[in-house]
């Protein structure tokens, strides 16, 4: 490519692109009647195609040892009140954009079979989508929140119409606690605005500013923990594992999968960026509620008879593990968690979709009730068995070089909350070969002879999302090299 | 002259429409008839209205320092007018309106919109007094319009009884503040307090506030809201809550930008009274099933987040105000269109009346459901900014724990309003018929959910002119 | 091509053959397991090459994975210890190879069979060359990984279901243990490369309670993965598997990972004194403790299991006492003697359908002539008769114990020799002399049910037999490659005492005098010493209680723990935040009871709250 054509293909504004085809695709499919499923569920997928490409297309352009933002676009929005419609991407950035991307497109082909209200149900999801793209690429405090708030709310409907198992609770309650959290952030985020001078909106701006420290640590635990329960922080993590239960697949796949993560990001982002002296003030007692998430997921897990909530509390597990590698403060914490958001998110996606199909088929997630399932349904089986391995930190998968990585800080950092995490691997292997053995092996249940093997079709997702994990877990490099050079300056910054 | 009559051209567009309506329906025409001549007038005025917005015509039509004519009062107007074309494109099908005072709706409500443009450019207190009352008489008659006596008569009887008890303490606290000053114009008014704050005046100001916190429903003037939202014929409640509420919004403004200079001691019950109507409305609005008393409730909370911009008195917080009153017409609209189209048969449509309404009318759903979102304050709704507005003009004044409750009161409404979506969204319609729109209803409805969701996305415009406006007020 | 070169397509070949196996031809039966055993011939014939060529350096290939400290380089190792033990591995997985085509003839999983086969071919490779330790933990786990699914191969078998995930918590335990190890020793060093860590230099600069307690968790690994005590109760449930992966994994091989695991790292091991003792006491209890386990066992594929557990304890004695070539000698010849009995277990198993020993026996099993020759020579170099392999090694060992620790300990080294030397004999004659007379007893559970004999059997058992009688080769001579292995392993072996040999030998006899007493002679009862013993018979055969107390205790306490954390999250957390909920509804519906009031309250209320507001604003 020459620099003429390099010029050219800057000023394709490629993350408005991003957030914002979605958006069109959302037009279409409010724009087509109802009746024309297969027509909704087409622009969906392909809309969620489209986004993968671009984010490939923003991942191969991007360029690590370039400015810290890049594909930075800035429209002046309200300019009286200083907010700026200011988009750009830093390696994190990418990355989560990336995630988002994957699981959206796998999570439209794992819903190519649903049949009831198809229109609402897609146009939903891509507003929650949308929210998604746009907290990632957000450069401005404002549109931050502002996507931010609109990936929640449609996580109410999605749960309480298509979901399962005591879906209106579910909903009704996994909405509160994230809204809870946004009335903590309200105040904060304003504040911030206004202690700062009051005239910029803008992140890069607003972490040039020198906050006051004993502003810092009164504000962080605002930001922390108002974006902490998105991320399923204990003690506020109530909602994730009965959410991600009533969820149905698809929506699973991206609350688990893309949406808890917009919390970690959060607290990165505004949390640590902005107010580094805070964050390292409340290191230590984050870093312990952290390592409660981590052991005390996974021995609830031990204790649960359905898949989800298995599932469920593994998550909050392992958002532990993000959690704590973001009070570590340091590179090697920060690189890890952000490499967990990531690797986590493919392996629950994966997790969600491959129990979705078995309980699309059985209409039953308990445990004990099944049995052979791995001669049933070997392919089917076998996705639940790589993310489950996945699931235990086993090599060759994404997510042990971002425990090993969080490990490796924690140790230093925090020698005995370290060697707790690293135990706690014993728990996840625990309860995830349980549900191995009950589920997947022992004889074959007569009562599943019905199950039928998964199709090509279906199967596509699900091989896309092992692949990636593959692909991470053999060349950890290619998401390290791209987020190093951000979280550097997260923790050198002041 | 001429000159003047034009910047007098929103009233008087809406003043003609009144006699208009007032000849047709004593010449014996139809409720068809008056309800066209309102609709032509209301248009006319909000035409008007936006022309003076975009070309700014300012000046004193009548006796200096009477009644000015700005940007400020404009964009009331406009408002205003945009509310009445609103709430008159819903009075297709007066359902709820007794037979006989079908064809005099439309004239009440072009008076009330009369009493309240006059209000929001009177700039003397007995024409601030009068127009007031104007507004009020209007809806007091209009609220008595309910079909059936005898509930519809006891929230009449409510509004007027209250309303005359606001009236008097009006009067009262007018009486005061002119023996304070010794002046009615607001000039002087503001000219004292800059000099300082005699007892008296400052009395004679806070009973002006009370009428003006009975008309928006503030805490502990709110009473009369859910008797009155839940008895009285739909489209008046729609307007009561849209429109009137406006106009109340306006002239608060107007009343806090005079404080606006020494505010201290009113600040306080300013906080006190946005946490407690807040609390209030949003704790008792999560018991409702009846889609009406709920959004009464749902209004007195408003109110209390209302007084949080108030009791900034900044020029940010007075154009939050304006802004967040503007939005706020358009989405608690949005609301009675539901309540309009689902109440056709005479009733109140209870939550319970919403189930599978997205099956019955996808579009009347999603008009639900932009409301709702409207009113929690999720974006891309307006209500997200306009929180936003509104709250950063109370932190702009470093206070933090205020907004940390009335965040926290957003996410106790959260419950509420969704059991409305859920409602409509959840509940299988169990052999309950579609619901048509009629076209009155879809224009509004359009309208109001353009509205709302271009405020939320794209509030720059509306906002600057908040802006303009509150400068406005506070230079003077 | 150059020896990097060689050495990756060697590790890269089971890898694709894995992926073709598992992913192209699942449903080729013959193109899949044809696909492995070539690349397992592959493999064999490159670290042969590798072998010959001698040791050499190779170069860092890539940085794979960077962190604060330092910059991990995914790099090939290849000196000697790697080249002997890579050779062994290659050597014993290829026979296995040939051997499963006969063995697991018409099992319906035989495609995913043999490329589980090739997955842990790849790791194990892999892990032998790794020149950088998180390199070498990562394939650690992945033949954890293969080792896992394995064992549970017939996971139809709730049995085997149950013995995998046995098998991968309890090495999962210790392997929490080495990445603790690992983690602190890279913060320590900031490298993971091999051969620096195997600097005293850099070793000396870590404080030395910091260095043992780095050592102490890597022994946690071994301790795990060579199944020692006390995490050693995975392995005899391993035999869950198939019979062929007995023998390469859980016995040949991956079990003795944990030991080339000590014998790459053993200067860091021997740098703090008692680090040392505690191996050498965990390494000796544990093979004494195994030993008679397998003193009563029926199960033959069991009884091998313990002799692999107190073997690998043998091997780790060794090392512990500061003989690198004792250790990795017997490492050699272990793998050789041990394959070769679980190859002839297998063909036992194979052909009469039962594992027991006495059914065997009786079936006929010693007219099963190849095998039959296989499992004695097999079982004498176990017992450490001259001139077997096990004779050599297992005196190297010994001669490096009396050197260096006073003869309590040696004596209990010899008495082990004499329990293994009885105990394989007892296997011996159970099988070839069989006692119609003794007392019936129900035959013990079957593994190999999983097909009928039919046409192939015969053409199957040949493709069993050439592995066989190429191991009972090797572990007739191995033992002569004792200053070859030294050789390799940079070090000299030790002279040979000729007191030491003698009593080796004495000993060894004397278990199998024992055996052939009990077992072996005419008309005897076939009824072992401990069984007159009731007591101690019900203590061996119940594995010490082991098993029990863990199921009793550690099990129960852990799910103690949880329920109690579940109870937590039901009872506390979720019911609070529901009680809340309620809460906050009843206090809505208190608030809208107040409208329920008569109009003048409201208004008085309303002027009353107004007087008040006046007041406060006149006061202020």
């Amino acid at each position: 490519m020459n620099d003429e054509e390099a010029m050219v293909m800057d000023r394709v504004p490629l993350l408005s692109a991003i957030v914002l085809s979605p958006l069109l695709a959302l037009l279409v499919v409010v724009a087509l009647p109802g009746r024309c499923a297969r027509a909704i569920k087409i622009v969906s997928t392909l809309s969620g195609l489209l986004t993968v490409a671009l984010a490939l297309l923003l991942w191969v352009r991007f360029d690590p040892t370039g400015p810290r933002y890049q594909f930075v676009e800035r429209v002046a929005w309200i300019p009286s009140f200083g907010v700026s419609y200011h988009l750009g991407v830093d390696g994190i950035g990418v990355l989560m954009t990336l995630l988002n991307a994957i699981v959206f497109f796998t999570g439209c082909l794992s819903m190519s079979t649903l049949q009831e209200r198809v229109k609402e149900y897609f146009a939903f999801m891509l507003m929650l989508v949308i929210g998604v793209f746009g907290v990632f690429a957000s450069l401005d405090l404002f549109f931050f929140f502002f996507f931010y708030e609109v990936a929640l709310l449609p996580m109410y409907p999605l749960i309480a119409i298509w979901g399962s198992t005591r879906k209106e609770y579910a909903a009704m309650k996994l909405t509160l606690f994230l809204l809870a959290g946004s009335a903590l952030l309200f105040p904060a985020l304003l504040s911030l605005y206004w202690t700062a001078g009051g005239t910029t909106w803008s992140l890069p701006e607003l972490a040039a500013f020198a906050f006051p420290e004993r502003y810092q640590l009164v504000l962080y635990p605002f930001i922390y923990v108002g974006f902490g329960v998105l991320a399923g922080m204990f003690p506020f993590h109530g909602w994730s594992p009965t959410g991600h239960v009533a969820a149905p697949t698809a929506v699973s796949m991206l609350h688990a999968g893309v949406l808890m993560k917009l919390g970690a990001f959060g607290i990165l982002r505004v949390g640590i960026e902005l107010l580094p002296l805070g964050a390292r003030y409340w290191a230590g007692p984050f870093a312990v509620l952290a390592t409660v998430n981590i052991v005390y997921g996974a021995l609830v897990a031990l204790q649960q008879r359905d898949f989800k909530f298995v599932i469920g509390f593994s998550s909050v597990s392992h958002m532990g593990i993000v959690l704590l590698g973001l009070n570590l403060l340091t590179p090697d914490g920060l690189n890890g968690a952000v490499l967990q958001m990531f690797a986590h998110g493919v392996m629950t996606a994966l997790f969600f979709s491959a129990v979705g199909f078995i309980y699309d088929q059985a209409h039953c997630r308990d445990i004990d009730a099944f049995g052979g399932l791995a001669r049933q349904v070997p392919i089917a089986s076998a996705f639940f068995i790589v993310a489950g391995l996945c699931g235990m930190g086993v090599p060759g998968f994404a997510s042990f070089w971002a425990e090993l990585l969080v490990f490796i800080g924690a140790v230093q950092r925090f020698p005995a909350l370290g060697v707790l995490a690293i135990v706690a691997l014993i728990v996840s292997a625990l309860f995830m070969l349980r549900v191995f053995r009950q589920a997947f092996f022992g004889p074959a249940n007569p009562r599943w002879a019905a199950l039928r093997e998964i199709t090509p079709w279906l199967a596509t997702p699900r091989v896309l999302l092992v692949a990636v994990l593959l692909v991470f877990g053999f060349f950890p490099g290619l998401a390290l090299d791209l987020i190093r050079g951000s979280t550097a300056v997260l923790v050198g910054s002041r | 002259m001429q000159h003047d009559l034009l910047l007098f051209l929103p009233e008087l567009a809406v003043l003609l429409g009144a006699l208009l309506v007032f000849v047709l329906s004593t010449g014996g025409c139809g409720a068809r008839a008056t309800r066209y001549a309102a609709l032509a007038g209301a248009l006319l005025a909000l035409a008007a209205a936006l022309f003076s917005l975009r070309y700014g015509p300012t000046g004193e039509p009548f006796w200096p320092g009477i009644y000015r004519v700005d940007l400020f009062s404009q964009l009331l107007k406009a408002g205003l007018a945009l509310g009445l074309v609103l709430t008159l494109l819903l009075t297709g099908e007066l359902a709820t309106v007794r037979p006989g005072g079908r064809i005099d709706l439309p004239f009440f409500l072009l008076l009330a919109t009369v009493g309240m443009m006059l209000l929001a450019s009177a700039t003397e207190l007995l024409t601030l007094y009068v127009a007031l009352e104007l507004s009020a008489y209007s809806l007091y008659a209009a609220v008595a319009l309910h079909r059936e006596e005898a509930p519809g008569d006891e929230s009449g009887v409510r509004y007027v009884l209250m309303g005359a008890a606001a009236s008097a303490v009006t009067l009262y606290g007018l009486s005061l503040v002119f023996g304070a000053v010794g002046s009615t114009y607001l000039a002087d008014v503001t000219a004292a307090l800059a000099g300082g704050r005699p007892l008296i005046l400052v009395v004679g100001l806070l009973l002006l506030l009370a009428a003006l916190f009975f008309k928006l429903a503030v805490f502990p003037f709110h009473f009369w809201a859910p008797d009155v939202y839940q008895g009285a014929p739909h489209q008046v409640v729609a307007f009561v809550a849209t429109a009137s509420k406006l106009g109340a919004v306006g002239v608060l403004a107007r009343v806090c930008a005079m404080l606006a200079a020494s505010p201290s001691g009113l600040i306080e019950i300013f906080l006190v009274l946005a946490v407690v109507s807040m609390t209030l409305g949003n704790l008792a609005a999560l018991a409702q099933t009846d889609l009406k008393r709920l959004l009464a409730y749902s209004a007195i909370a408003h109110a209390g987040y209302l007084l949080v911009g108030y009791g900034a008195f900044s020029a940010l917080g007075l154009a939050a105000v304006l802004f967040y009153g503007v939005v706020y017409l358009a989405t608690a609209l949005l609301g009675f269109v539901v309540v309009c189209a689902l109440g056709r048969d005479g009733s109140n449509p209870g939550l319970d009346a919403l189930a599978g309404l997205h099956q019955r009318s996808p579009a009347l759903a999603l008009m639900l459901l932009t409301a709702m979102f409207g009113l929690a304050g999720i974006p891309p709704a307006g209500g997200f900014v306009g929180k936003w507005f509104l709250f950063a003009a109370a932190l702009q004044r470093g206070q933090f724990e205020l907004v940390l409750i009335a965040a926290a009161n957003t996410t106790l409404a959260l419950y509420y309003y969704l059991r409305v979506v859920k409602a409509a969204y959840l509940a299988p319609a169990e052999g309950r018929g579609p619901v048509l729109l009629s076209g009155g209803e879809r224009v509004a409805g359009s309208l109001a959910l353009v509205l709302v969701l271009a405020a939320g996305i794209y509030p720059a415009p509306l906002f600057a002119l908040a802006q303009r406006a509150a400068q406005l007020l506070l230079a003077r | 091509m150059s020896s990097t070169a060689i050495a990756l397509l060697l590790t890269l070949a089971p890898l694709a053959a894995f992926v073709l196996a598992l992913v192209v031809f699942p449903r080729q039966r013959r193109v899949a397991s044809a696909t492995v055993v070539g690349a397992g011939a592959l493999s064999l014939g490159g670290a042969l090459w590798l072998l010959r060529a001698g040791p050499m350096d190779a170069p860092q290939l890539w940085p794979w994975f960077g962190a604060e400290r330092g910059t991990m380089a995914f790099g090939l190792l290849l000196d000697g210890p790697n080249l002997l033990f890579g050779a062994v591995v290659a050597l014993v997985a290829l026979a296995v190879m040939v051997y499963s085509l006969g063995y697991m003839a018409g099992d319906r999983g035989w495609s995913r069979y043999f490329a589980l086969l090739a997955l842990f071919a790849w790791s194990m490779l892999s892990f032998v060359y790794a020149a950088n330790l998180l390199q070498m933990f990562i394939f650690w786990e992945l033949v954890g990984l293969a080792s896992f699914l394995l064992i549970g191969f017939w996971y139809e078998k709730p049995a085997a279901a149950a013995a995998a995930r046995k098998a991968f918590i309890m090495t999962r335990i210790g392997d929490v243990g080495l990445m603790i190890g690992m983690i602190l020793l890279f913060n320590a060093t900031g490298t993971l490369d091999v051969r620096e860590l195997s600097s005293p230099q850099l070793l000396g600069q870590i404080p030395q309670a910091r260095l043992a307690l780095i050592a102490l968790l890597f022994f946690a690994g071994v301790v795990g993965k060579s199944a020692q005590f006390p995490l050693h109760t995975w392995l005899p449930d391993a035999m869950e598997g198939p019979t062929p992966v007995s023998a390469l994994l859980h016995s040949a091989t991956m079990v003795a990972a944990g030991v080339y695991l000590f014998a790459r790292f053993h200067p860091l091991f021997l740098a703090v004194h008692y680090v040392g003792q505690i191996v050498l006491g965990v390494a000796l209890g544990t093979a004494l403790l195994a030993a008679t386990m397998a003193l009563v066992e029926r199960d033959i594929k069991r009884v091998l299991a313990y002799s692999s557990i107190s073997q690998l304890g043998f091997m780790l004695v060794g090392l512990a006492v500061g003989s690198l070539h004792a250790g990795l000698f017997h490492l050699v010849t272990h793998a050789f003697f041990k394959a070769l009995l679980f190859l002839c277990a297998g063909a036992y198993i194979h052909h009469y359908g039962s594992n027991d020993l006495v059914v065997l026996g009786r079936a006929g099993g010693r007219t099963q002539r190849w095998t039959t020759l296989g499992l004695i020579v097999g079982a004498g170099a176990l017992a450490g008769l001259p001139p077997l392999a096990g004779f050599f090694s297992k005196e190297a060992v010994l001669a490096a114990l009396a050197e260096h620790q006073p003869l309590p300990v040696v004596a209990l080294a010899y008495l082990c020799s004499f329990l293994t030397a009885y105990y394989s004999f007892r296997m011996v004659f159970l099988i070839v002399r069989p006692n119609p007379g003794s007392a019936a007893v129900a035959p013990a559970a079957a593994e190999h049910d999983h097909h009928a004999p039919s046409a192939t059997h015969a053409g199957g058992e040949r493709a069993m037999l050439g592995p066989i009688i190429v191991l009972t080769a090797l572990a007739a001579v191995a033992g002569l490659g004792g200053a070859y292995i030294g050789r390799m392993a940079g070090v000299t072996p030790e002279h040979p005492h000729t007191l030491g040999m003698a009593l080796a030998i004495a000993v060894a006899l004397a278990g199998v005098g024992l055996a052939w007493l009990e077992f072996g002679r005419r008309g005897a009862a076939q009824l072992g010493f401990v069984a007159r013993v009731p007591a101690l018979q019900t203590l061996f055969e119940r594995r010490w209680y082991i098993d029990a107390f863990y199921a009793a205790v550690v099990g129960r306490l852990l799910d103690g723990v949880s329920r109690l954390c579940a109870r937590v999250e039901a009872r506390g957390l979720d019911a609070s935040v529901d009680g809340m909920a309620r809460g906050t509804v009843a206090g809505g519906r208190a608030a809208s009871d107040v409208q329920g009031g008569r109009l003048q309250v409201y208004i008085g209320a309303s002027v009353l709250l107004l007087a008040v507001a006046c007041y406060l604003v006149g006061a202020l």
